[in-house]
């Protein structure tokens, strides 16, 4: 198996194989691209510019994790049914991160598009927002309210059935 | 108040501050939250402004601000996993996100899974908002217990009573769409345990999830 030089926005070097930089399909095209342009026997390095140090190792870990034997790979049809619940767990605790860890990582699986991660992050966020109040929303996403008074009003009128009554929270 | 005004300004408090805040406004009656409400916007509007002079920008880090700027096609996928309820809160919350959170078609997949059938495209284009209301409509007065709002409050302090009636009938589609909601919070370990109606029924959310997935 090839092995892949993946280089960070701060220099760092990772040393993964191309199967797993091969998750992310922004390496995957630049892969083709230099392997038609070096040849097969000149080292690999890609250049990742966007991505910093300390979230790209999380993201190989997660393209490891996602690569090893057994994995869903695209072609592999067979998947054992314990081996992918193993992977629900890992991606479960994959994701126990701060907010701010979880942006740069959304950012990441942006930029380098690798979907399950992608989905992954995406759940994260959702998951951030079940269960709070719209002030609270903003708050916690640095959000500003710049609905006007009279449309705010309306928007909380349609969506009333969800929403918990302030002043009932406030008085508990 | 006191403390904050104290601390105030110092660049390194502003972490302190932020903890002083939230607890405070758990804690104080509803005039006194407005006014340090009003207090600390204008406190960090001040903030920002010293430092967009000193051109050193905001740093999202020590705000705790830091998913504001989501890519639209991000917000999309985001919401994309919300429940109805959530969905219908994260409507209210700012001008971008109720575009996007009021979409119909949003709507319209909620409803073809709480009726566990898809929808013929023709049979309700008539009205505008039909399936937002329409799922309204099966919430309404449902919704606001099954919210387990503030870091589940809500959950902690029992389950909610129209849970009870709903787990009777095992199929019930609309349980799926309330388990959804608040097994998230269960089963991510926010840090309290399953309410007693699921217990022992870790199988049977599990069953209701999968659709959702």
């Amino acid at each position: 198996m090839r092995t892949v030089i993946l280089r960070s926005s701060d220099g760092a070097d990772h040393i993964v194989s191309s199967e797993a930089a091969s998750l992310s399909r922004t390496v995957q095209s630049l892969l083709e691209e230099l392997e038609a342009k070096e040849g097969e026997e000149s080292p690999l390095i890609v250049p990742l510019p966007n991505v910093c140090d300390c979230t790209l190792r999380k993201v190989l870990q997660y393209c490891i994790q996602h690569t090893e034997p057994g994995t869903n790979l695209t072609g592999r049809i067979h998947v054992s049914e314990t081996r992918r619940r193993d992977l629900e767990v890992w991606d479960r605790n994959y994701m126990l991160v701060s907010t701010d860890e979880l942006y740069h990582l959304v950012m990441a699986a942006h930029y380098l598009n690798v979907p399950g991660l992608l989905e992954l992050c995406c759940e994260g966020i959702a998951n951030l927002i079940r269960g709070k109040s719209p002030q609270h929303v903003r708050q916690h996403f640095g959000l500003v309210n710049n609905f006007e008074k009279a449309e705010e009003e309306d928007i909380r009128r349609t969506n009333l059935w969800a929403l918990v009554d302030e002043k009932e929270l406030a008085k508990k | 108040m006191l403390a904050l005004r104290a601390c105030d300004g110092l660049e390194r408090n502003r972490e302190a501050c932020k903890k002083l805040v939230t607890e405070a406004l758990k804690v104080l009656p509803q005039a006194k939250r407005k006014q340090l409400q009003r207090f600390v916007k204008t406190q960090s509007i001040l903030v920002s402004k010293e430092h967009k002079r000193a051109g050193k920008g905001l740093d999202s880090a020590d705000q705790g601000l830091v998913l504001a700027d989501l890519a639209p096609d991000l917000v999309a996928a985001v919401f994309s996993h919300l429940g109805p309820c959530s969905l219908a809160v994260a409507a209210c919350v700012c001008r971008t996100w109720r575009t996007d959170a009021s979409k119909e078609s949003r709507w319209r997949s909620i409803y073809e899974k709480a009726h566990g059938i898809p929808v013929r495209a023709e049979s309700f284009t008539s009205r505008k908002h039909y399936f937002r209301d329409s799922v309204a409509e099966i919430f309404k007065g449902k919704g606001r217990q099954c919210l387990p709002y503030r870091s589940g409050r809500r959950l902690r302090d029992g389950c909610p009573i129209w849970l009870d009636d709903s787990v009777d009938h095992d199929s019930s589609p609309l349980l799926c769409l309330f388990v959804k909601e608040v097994t998230a919070y269960i089963v991510e370990g926010k840090g309290f345990a399953l309410p007693p109606l699921l217990r022992g029924r870790h199988h049977q959310v599990h069953q209701h999830i999968g659709p959702w997935n």
